[in-house]
């Protein structure tokens, strides 16, 4: 009878407990049968709680599509050392917005089961990637507007052109952009919803801050899948990598393209 | 612990949502029912549940109104589409009305995914409505208030609705459903 005691009240100690009457709970209970109350309220935060937390990531989007579209659509913002203040406060914004949550993101900036298999894989498909992209939108760009848009023509005129616009095209979005939304954002709506619908959100943010409706049709799966791989992996960093991996590519095929054709 | 209480306990169903409840729990872990409460205490329970499916039945109408106001916004953007393209159909027309198409298909998709994931669709509506007005605002000032009536109802609407999203979320849980 001692033993079947013992037994017992060590499962009853690994069970979890009621935040509100702190008896133990068997899991799949919705509601604690000793004092009635709801354990996803306890553990979720109230309305009032996500309310606010919409709040915080409504204001990182409206600070980054002011920006952004100021930079796009004002002339006097066309220039190249205003390009980069604007990069520079939106890197600003994203670190200042992730560390005003940093208790409940940080974990996301340790590198969790780091695979060297893994990452080269992910960046092998974002090489893939881009190339495939970079292809369709350039044949889109021309056949549509009869236009080609470069990223590298923006730094080719200032010395260190090349690296120049592998710094601000490649290494800086891959670091701010995953830390803001991918980061922050999507951190931030999991306080609000479920997963599913957190990558849903933050992806299409993502996607729409860019202001090219054309590119939507890669920018969207591609954020859904930097999400999906922040949440699966629990790191930032797979994502990082992917994202630079991206941009590198397509800041490399411009300069070779622009090399040929010079 | 008495290994012959866990045997012998008996199982019966909950008489407000009809799941299985063991016989010595206090409150249902389905849905909060207090099993062994008094007769008042049940009764205020049920009163509760009748208030929160109301509750809920207006969050979500409230989320369908947002929703409504998104297919409202589609096709506004496509007629205006339609109209730029004939009046300038050599010139910039082609150009205005394929991104007004594109705009007015996005905002569809978003008001029917509001029926399958309201608090997701509406918040990508709001998001995606903002960053339009905002681009409006910045390129052309002057366009601000035009139409401001309109827009700030459509604000005002696409709010509640996210409002309405994330109460009609919390009141799903607290009744046990989906």
């Amino acid at each position: 009878m001692d033993d079947l005691n013992l037994i017992s009240e060590a499962q009853e100690i690994q069970l979890p407990r009621c935040g509100n009457c702190n008896e133990p709970i068997n899991s799949g209970s919705r509601f604690c049968s000793h004092c009635g109350c709801s354990i996803i309220e306890n553990a979720e935060g109230t309305t009032e709680e996500k309310w606010n937390a919409i709040k915080q990531a409504a204001l990182f989007f409206t600070i980054h599509a002011v920006a952004c579209c100021l930079l796009s659509f004002v002339d006097y913002f066309h220039a190249f050392t205003w390009s980069i203040v604007f990069d520079i406060l939106l890197a600003a914004a994203s670190v200042i917005f992730f560390v005003i949550n940093w208790s409940k993101l940080k974990s996301v900036l340790v590198w969790r089961n780091f695979s060297i298999l893994k990452l080269l894989g992910y960046c092998a498909i974002a090489f893939g990637a881009s190339l495939v992209v970079n292809f369709i939108v350039g044949w889109l760009n021309r056949s549509l507007f009869s236009t080609d848009y470069s990223y590298y023509e923006f730094y080719a005129s200032h010395r260190h052109s090349i690296a120049l616009a592998i710094f601000f095209v490649a290494v800086m979005p891959a670091l701010f952009e995953e830390l803001g939304y991918r980061g922050f954002l999507l951190g931030k709506l999991m306080l609000v919803t479920d997963e599913k619908q957190s990558i849903f959100i933050s992806s299409f943010v993502f996607a729409i801050m860019h202001r090219s409706l054309i590119s939507l049709f890669w920018l969207i799966p591609f954020a859904l899948w930097l999400g999906c791989i922040r949440t699966k992996e629990s790191t930032l960093w797979y994502g990082v990598c992917i994202h630079f991996c991206f941009n590198f590519t397509a800041v490399v095929l411009e300069i070779i393209h622009l090399g040929h054709s010079l | 612990m008495d290994l012959t209480t866990t045997t012998t306990q008996q199982i019966t169903n909950c008489a407000s949502c009809f799941n299985q409840v063991n016989d010595n729990d206090a409150f249902c872990t389905s849905c909060g029912y207090p099993i062994k409460g008094s007769e008042e205490e049940q009764q205020k329970f049920l009163m509760d549940k009748s208030y929160k499916e109301l509750n809920l039945e207006e969050a979500q109408k409230q989320v369908k109104k947002a929703s409504y106001a998104m297919y409202y916004i589609a096709g506004a953007t496509m007629v205006a589409g339609l109209i730029f393209y004939g009046v300038n159909k050599d010139g910039n027309g082609g150009a205005l009305f394929l991104v007004n198409s594109i705009l007015a298909v996005l905002f569809a998709v978003i008001g029917f995914w509001c029926t399958r994931m309201p608090l997701a669709g509406v918040i990508t509506g709001t998001s995606l409505y903002a960053l339009i007005f905002i681009l409006n605002a910045i390129s052309n000032p002057l366009t601000i208030l035009s139409g401001i009536i309109f827009k700030i109802f459509i604000i005002g609407c696409f709010i509640r609705g996210i409002k309405s999203a994330l109460e009609a979320e919390k009141l799903k849980k607290d009744l046990n459903i989906g």
